[in-house]
């Protein structure tokens, strides 16, 4: 035991000591805060360029409706500095122009050349029949042609003004008062709170809003903090188990220790490391959550339920990964190797939006019990309202144990014979055979 | 006292190749005792079975009194032929690790580790990562972390491989002194004349068997003196089909003769062919009874082993 004690201290100092793992702590809040800043910065680099807009429109009335419009929303892209008084544009202006194609000319061929030729960023096509109120819209009724479709502020505010325009003149049809009508269909909104509890002491514990930081940002940030963990574990485990046999280091260790001390020893090292970064990144969500006033958003049994899974995830990463290396004698076959491995490590990312939509359902159930994604998937369920229920936590936390000493066990059979084995890597099916020799 | 190794019966297998066939050795305590045979013959499995990084098919192994189980394997340093350092770890860092790993505290082994560095002259490079050291420095520092923990057996696979021949004195010395001091030291090599030089009992095996062990007197003795050492004008050309000889090892000026029958009848023909320089008759070397054991296979193993130029010129 205390050799592998041994092993874990030596692999823990010499991670913790490196050049690696000091820019590894600062990376992953750095990369937040830096894309949050990004967004932030870009959130105000708007492009204000004239956005060009041609009208084709057989009515005769609705361009003057669309010019009036455009006349407004160009006064209403200015916004002005509270302290400086500075009036500073915001959006992009739009200009729009009326187009009347001549006898025999389609208006699309002309106008899509100007459209490829720079002078307009789109043009709008308006059937005749738009706003006869009795007509059902058809699907030609509203067209727009662009380039540039990902830039949909002008398509959409055309829309917009069209349909106002088109509904208006219906209800005047309607001899409806178009005040009326928009008092009347004001929409009634909907607050979603959680369950209300009648306590023992007879008082009511009143149902909170629900808050999408903490039923979606709580697990989504939980999970992505659990792969970058193990992500930054399990591969290096396995270039370091690997490096130990190119360097030819692995003969002297296994004549110390039997190859199963010294995987677990590795095993240890790795979960000391990553339960530092764990518990610098859970301080600081810790600390900020409290200072913020909504600790209510991450309850102690989440941090808890955290290092549970976590602990089970690097067990049975790392022992799978160190194995692959051990199995390995060259880099190019061990990220050979690797690729399968990653894809049943990726399943829980491909599969958190589908399980956090449904915490319960049958896609959630079925992947709690899917061995090596049981930790990822179990911890998006148990950090997400209302929960699994008990049987399925019990199981699911068996489940991890169970995963766990198997692949650790597999991994310590395969890592055996692996780590003195030179030459070609062996396939999938001969570390089976490994696996299962005396 | 039990012996420092014991195999009894030891066979081990890889599928079809039979690495190491009923193997039985004895390594008296206190011995300093030498492996040899060609590559592939089984030399690198005995030592790794006697280690228990391997284990036997068949039969018993003892290593410092305990039978079957690694419980001996912290009083054993061992340096394989393969080896390496961990690039990135200071020479204190890595010393200090392997010596834990043989269970050994820190104050002792920054004792060891102290002395050694000194008696090698490497104490200023102690706080320097392995990656800046020569390959002598390192391979010094390998042998640091093989004795570091003060083992009573000492098992030490080609310990002279790459070595320059100040190193290699460097080395001997040191491997010399800890055999003085009480340690049992096993080494296998492929250099005849380190073997002869240094070990108090040989063991030779050869295609998983073994085919030689005792002293080298023992040995010699059991070989005859059945090798001439001849020089003519003539050379290799003048030893051509005459009855009775049976090998020829041609050193350039020199030749070494097996010869089955009175060594005067051999003189007498060489006499009758070309002039006669020298001829000697000798015990065999160790050199010779490898190659007589060994054939080819083992002459072409010899050529590209270390110290084989220094062995055939002696």
């Amino acid at each position: 035991m205390n050799k592998i004690f041994a092993i874990g201290r030596a692999e823990y100092l010499q991670a913790v000591r490196s050049k690696a793992f000091l820019v590894g702590v600062f990376l992953m809040p750095v990369m937040m805060a830096g894309s949050i800043l990004v967004q932030v910065a870009l959130k105000d680099q708007v492009d204000l360029e004239l956005r060009r807009c041609a009208v084709v429109d057989p009515t005769g009335e609705l361009m003057e409706v669309l010019e009036r419009a455009v006349v407004e929303r160009n006064e209403a892209i200015f916004e002005t500095d509270e302290e400086t008084g500075e009036r500073k544009q915001i959006r992009p202006e739009f200009a729009l122009e009326r187009f009347v194609p001549t006898e025999g000319e389609r208006a699309d061929i002309v106008l899509s050349k100007r459209v490829e030729d720079g002078e307009l960023t789109g043009f709008l096509i308006l059937s005749s029949g738009i706003l006869d109120p009795d007509a059902v819209p058809t699907e030609d009724a509203l067209v727009y042609h662009t380039d540039e479709p990902t830039f949909t502020e002008l398509p959409n505010w055309l829309e917009s003004v069209v349909n106002s325009e088109v509904r208006r003149r219906r209800f005047e049809a309607a001899k409806l008062d178009p005040t009326l009508v928009a008092r009347l269909n004001r929409a009634v909104p909907m607050r979603t709170f959680g369950l209300a509890h009648l306590r023992k002491d007879g008082t009511v514990a009143e149902a909170e809003e629900e808050n999408k930081a903490r039923t979606f940002g709580v697990p989504a940030g939980a999970l992505f903090l659990l792969f970058i963990l193990v992500m930054t574990s399990a591969p290096q485990l396995m270039n370091q188990v690997l490096e130990e046999k190119m360097q030819r280091i692995s003969e002297v260790l296994v004549s110390a220790v039997t190859p199963f001390q010294l995987m677990l020893g590795k095993l240890l090292g790795s979960v000391g490391v990553c339960s530092t970064l764990a518990l610098l990144y859970l301080g600081g969500v810790f600390w900020s959550t409290h200072h913020y006033g909504v600790a209510s958003f991450v309850p102690l049994s989440t941090y808890g339920w955290f290092l549970l899974m976590m602990l089970f995830a690097l067990l049975m990463y790392g022992s799978l990964f160190s194995a692959l290396g051990s199995a390995c004698s060259e880099l190019r076959d061990a990220q050979s190797m690797m690729m399968p491995a990653m894809l049943v490590l990726m399943i829980p990312m491909f599969a958190w939006s589908a399980v956090l939509e449904a915490p319960n359902g049958s896609v959630a159930t079925a992947l709690t019990f899917f061995p090596t994604a049981t930790p990822m998937i179990l911890l998006i369920r148990l950090l997400a309202p209302p929960g699994p229920p008990l049987v399925e936590v019990l199981g699911g936390v068996a489940m991890c144990i169970v995963t766990t000493l198997a692949l650790v066990w597999a991994s310590g059979k395969i890592f055996r014979v692996g780590v003195l084995a030179q030459g070609q890597a062996p396939s999938y099916r001969k570390l089976i055979g490994w696996i299962l020799s005396k | 006292m039990t012996p420092a190794v014991r195999l009894s019966g030891v066979t081990k297998t890889f599928g079809s190749h039979t690495a190491v066939q009923d193997l039985s050795i004895e390594v008296p305590r206190g011995a300093l005792y030498g492996f040899i045979g060609p590559n592939g013959s089984g030399k690198t499995t005995t030592i790794r079975m006697i280690l228990h990084i391997l284990a036997p098919d068949e039969g018993r192994i003892e290593v410092l009194g305990q039978q079957g189980t690694r419980a001996a394997n912290d009083r054993v340093g061992y340096l394989p032929e393969e080896r390496g350092l961990y690039k990135k770890m200071t020479v204190r860092r890595l010393l200090t690790y392997y010596a834990s790993l043989k269970g050994m505290g820190g104050r002792a082994a920054k004792r060891e580790m102290d002395a050694w560095l000194e008696r090698f002259e490497l104490t200023d490079w102690i706080d320097k990562k392995t990656e800046a050291l020569s390959k002598g420095m390192s391979q010094k520092v390998q042998f640091i972390a093989t004795v570091i923990s003060k083992p009573e057996l000492i098992i030490l696979d080609e310990p002279f491989s790459g070595l320059d021949p100040v190193n290699l004195e460097v080395l001997r010395k040191a491997i010399l002194d800890l055999n003085a001091s009480g340690s049992t030291v096993i080494f296998s090599t492929h250099d005849m004349t380190v073997a002869e030089q240094m070990c108090d009992q040989l063991f030779m095996i050869f295609r998983g068997k073994k085919v030689l062990d005792g002293t080298l007197e023992e040995i010699q003795a059991q070989y005859g003196q059945d090798t001439l050492r001849v020089r003519t004008d003539g050379g290799v050309r003048a030893l051509e089909e005459i009855d009775g000889v049976e090998q020829v090892l041609d050193l350039g000026r020199v030749q070494e003769v097996r010869f089955a029958g009175d060594p005067q009848d051999l003189l007498r023909a060489l006499c009758e062919r070309t002039r006669v320089h020298h001829f000697e008759e000798a015990r065999p070397t160790l050199h010779d009874i490898f190659i007589r054991i060994a054939g080819p296979d083992a002459r072409a193993d010899l050529q590209a082993g270390p110290g084989t130029r220094e062995a055939l010129l002696r």
